[in-house]
């Protein structure tokens, strides 16, 4: 059952076309792995999904309702929540403060938001840092951070830009289970990512951008031996078996 | 049971009874309106605080509210005898009103964009008072003294205790619910919105709908504190309740006790008001404005010393103090220190 | 129409006069985003030198121009090294904002204090008494000239900044300031440069400005808050936008003292540009 829909999805910034007509369905249950060249148009996907950008034409549908053109704060309330390619988190509070700022959406009241937040923070295994500045966390910290935030107000669709940018291997292995640990708990993941082994081992369909449009979508499998992806995009020492 | 008896409790709680019993023992006239002063633009400074340090918009046009909810009161009292203690809210609530349309068409400006328009907007509504002949235009309005029922029509002529204890009430009502709402989630909403408004609109924070919420807070303590001023100096012309000079006597409180924080514009009131009555006293009576010439050059001074406030300035002091007394108090009970 | 069109040529006159004004604080926002509130102040002392300097010296106004000019850029240096440096590197906003208050309250208090509080102004100017007369339109020759000197001072300022080195460091400054010290350039040496010429250009202004208008201590916040409004409308940092800024606040301000009434004319450019405000928010006309 497709949870979030997007149809024919354009996007203009005056002459630029970011957005050319993009169309596909996530189902419940998987992640969408979105991959392509730089400037291909990911980031601005995702900012109209979220209604950051207002789109020129198109429509996004989320559980069956409507959400282009609605505000971020909307689009939030109704159960879809990301994060973004440079992990912002609020500076000047500590980490539980942090993701007690998206636990709001569910609750008002301050101890149940502090247990909800408590328990995100868990869950991405940064609980003994709660009440720590969030100043001073590492950048995989700050990335799991970030996760927690848009995790916390328990979205039904949840798209992580370019989460594994800038970490070491092990700290990717770890981000990855955790991805798999929340799928596995019911959510609906989106994934932008150039990290391409990390994204091939998460996703359960991959979708391909090239200058604003989709070139092609497929199992991981399929893409990996897509020429004209591996032309546009992975290079030819990539081969996957 | 522990929390009541911190230090910082025992502490505000000595401070308070200190203040309680201050009108009793300090009967001049000039000492009281010192402290009087010193209650007002505390709750000036606070309310100022609400959308100047936490949601981040320097409002140099305060005084709209102060004269709007001055002016509401006071044309109550006059022509329909209704009372300042509701007079008040009504006052606070016009600010509001004001706030509110204020703050619409200026959602989208930030920083130094809405502190231009802010002055912008107070010296628009001055002009307009002051050509308005329905509430007495530049003459201004003369509130008749009454003697019988001081309580009823808040008026004390005897001693000013009155006035003291029911600014100190303002006050304190404005303390308490600006602590309340900053630690709910306005306050992080609204901390959120002013760090990093894209990612606190990914979590479900309107910029509009909180914006709006912390101008008719700061609108509402505002506009009462004006009704107050009516009724304790029983005189009001634009200039002296929507003027420039008190808008900027605001927001300087406000900074130099230190903004974002409970204290600081508390703080910044105990030091500059009495700067200022006294200065005015002494200095100012010359019309040469000497006292005027001294409060910037203490301004210019603090800001280069400690730009965050004076708070800042005592933080480590009253820390010091307060790790004293606790020390202290753990030796009484028998621990080690 | 021909009071129409006499009451357009007086406006953008007198906007140029105000554009002069603000055009030495959007230099200084480029640079460094700072607002300096006690703008209109210096203008104020400016006005005061240059009126002694008439009254005391018989230096025409004219004349003064390179002292005021002078004397404020000293001033504006002095300004910059003790204040407005260690102000910025403490970086806390509203810190630098309050402190520029602070500066305002003392010069104006101080010279409440040293000159009372007296209205001063010059009937008459030699060789720019009366009006000259353009096709049938009347305009003051002091308005006249003013607005003569605006102009060359603005091109003599646009030609600064886009031609000369120093110019066009001030204007790498003002877009990037971290490549700027990358490439070597000394930071504080050029926000030093561009504060002080800032200041100086109200020392043009306020010889300027002294001519068409009374003199009082009060009389810097006013033209403050105009050239604000100038530089907020025009949009901070672009020195054309503050002249056509400049020139619609002189052509309201004329407008609605004719055709409205006097006493509505300052309160008339504010009410306008709120509405433009909210018209086109985000960075006023053309700024950045």
């Amino acid at each position: 059952m497709a949870l979030l829909e997007v149809i024919e999805l354009t996007k203009t910034f005056g002459g630029l076309v970011a957005n050319n007509r993009i169309s596909f369905s996530v189902d419940q249950e998987t992640i969408l792995g979105i991959i392509g060249p730089n400037g291909s148009g990911k980031t601005t996907l995702f900012n109209c999904i979220s209604g950051f950008y207002s789109t020129n034409s198109g429509q996004v549908i989320l559980a069956g309702r409507k959400i282009t053109g609605r505000a971020p704060h909307g689009v939030c309330r109704l159960g879809l929540a990301r994060t973004f390619q440079i992990a912002e988190v609020f500076t000047r509070m500590t980490v539980l403060e942090n993701v007690m700022v998206g636990a709001f959406k569910r609750d008002k009241r301050l101890g149940p938001a502090r247990d909800m937040a408590m328990e995100t923070l868990r869950l991405v295994g940064l609980l003994i840092k709660a009440n720590e500045p969030s100043k001073g966390l590492s950048p995989p910290e700050r990335r799991r951070l970030s996760l927690a935030m848009a995790l916390v107000t328990a979205p039904q669709v949840l798209m992580l830009d370019e989460a594994m940018a800038g970490l070491l291997p092990a700290e990717i292995d770890e981000l990855l289970n955790l991805i798999r640990d929340i799928k596995k708990q019911g959510m609906t993941i989106l994934v932008i990512e150039h990290v391409i082994d990390a994204v091939m081992s998460i996703a359960d369909t991959i979708m391909v951008l090239e200058a604003g449009k989709v070139i092609a979508t497929g199992t991981p499998h399929e893409i990996a031996a897509n020429d004209r992806v591996i032309e546009a995009y992975l290079g030819k020492g990539y081969r996957h078996a | 049971m522990k929390r009541l008896t911190s230090p910082k409790i025992m502490l505000m709680g000595l401070v308070l009874v200190i203040l309680l019993l201050y009108p009793f023992f300090l009967k001049s006239s000039f000492a009281q309106h010192v402290m009087i002063m010193v209650f007002m633009y505390a709750s000036l400074g606070l309310a100022w605080d609400v959308i100047g340090g936490h949601a981040n918009l320097f409002s140099f046009g305060q005084a709209a509210f102060f004269g709007v909810g001055a002016y509401t009161s006071t044309m109550l009292y006059m022509k329909l005898g209704l009372t300042p203690w509701v007079g008040m809210f009504a006052g606070g609530g016009m600010a509001v009103l004001l706030g509110l349309m204020i703050g619409f068409p200026t959602s989208n400006l930030r920083g130094h964009y809405f502190a231009i328009a802010s002055l912008a907007l107070l010296v628009v509504m001055e002009a307009l008072f002051t050509n308005w002949t329905f509430i007495g235009g530049a003459k201004g309005i003369s509130i008749p003294v009454v003697n019988d029922r001081p309580w009823l029509d808040m008026q004390f002529h005897q001693t000013k205790t009155g006035y003291y204890f029911i600014i100190m009430g303002l006050l304190l009502i404005t303390m308490i619910t600006t602590w309340l709402i900053l630690r709910s989630w306005i306050g992080f909403y609204l901390r959120a919105l002013r760090e990093a408004p894209d990612v606190a609109a990914s979590l479900g924070a309107n910029n509009l709908l909180y914006r709006l919420i912390a101008i008719a807070i700061s609108a509402f303590f505002t506009g009462w504190v004006g009704s107050f001023h009516a009724q304790y100096v029983l005189y009001l012309d634009p200039p002296s309740v929507m003027g420039i000079d008190l808008s900027v006597r605001i927001v300087l409180i406000a900074i130099f006790g230190g903004s974002g924080t409970l204290w600081g514009p508390v703080l910044g009131a105990a030091i500059l008001a009495p700067l200022m009555e006294l200065s005015r006293v002494w200095l100012g009576g010359l019309g040469y404005g000497l006292d005027h010439m001294l409060l910037g050059l203490l301004i210019v001074i603090l800001c280069l010393i400690e730009p965050n406030g004076v708070i800042k300035l005592i933080a480590q002091p009253v820390n010091w103090v307060m790790n004293i007394a606790k020390v202290k108090k753990g030796v009484l009970e028998g621990g080690t220190p | 129409m021909d009071l129409f069109l006499e009451a357009l040529v007086n406006g953008a006159s007198l906007g140029m006069a105000y554009a002069l004004a603000a055009i030495g604080l959007t230099i200084i926002w480029g640079v460094m985003e700072i607002i300096n509130f006690a703008h209109g102040d210096y203008l104020m002392l400016a006005m005061y030198i240059s009126f002694f300097s008439f009254s005391l010296l018989g230096i025409h106004p004219l004349f003064s121009i390179p002292i005021t000019f002078g004397v404020l850029a000293v001033l504006g240096a002095l300004t910059y090294l003790t204040i407005i440096k260690g102000v910025l590197k403490s970086n806390v906003l509203l810190s630098q904002i309050v402190v520029t208050f602070g500066i305002s309250i003392f010069l104006q208090n101080g010279t409440l204090f040293v000159f009372s509080p007296n209205f001063r102004a010059i009937a008459n100017i030699p060789w720019l008494t009366g009006s000259i007369s353009i096709g049938g339109i009347f305009l003051p020759k002091t308005l006249f000239i003013v607005a003569l000197v605006s102009l060359i001072t603005c091109l003599a300022l646009f030609y600064f900044i886009h031609r000369t080195t120093t110019g066009k460091t001030i204007l790498a400054m003002a877009m990037d300031r971290e490549m700027v010290q990358l490439v070597g350039v000394n930071a504080d040496r050029v926000e030093l440069i561009a504060f002080s010429l800032g200041i100086a250009t109200l020392g043009i202004a306020g010889s300027c400005l002294m001519m068409v208008t009374y003199v009082s201590p009060r009389v810097g916040f006013l033209y403050g808050l105009i050239a604000f409004t100038a530089v907020a409308l025009g949009g901070f940092g672009s020195i054309p936008g503050t002249i056509i800024a400049g020139v619609i606040i002189g052509v309201t301000e004329i407008f609605t003292a004719l055709y409205i009434g006097p006493e509505y004319k300052y309160v008339a450019i504010f009410v306008v540009y709120l509405l433009i405000l909210i018209w086109r928010p985000k960075k006023g006309l053309l700024g950045w």
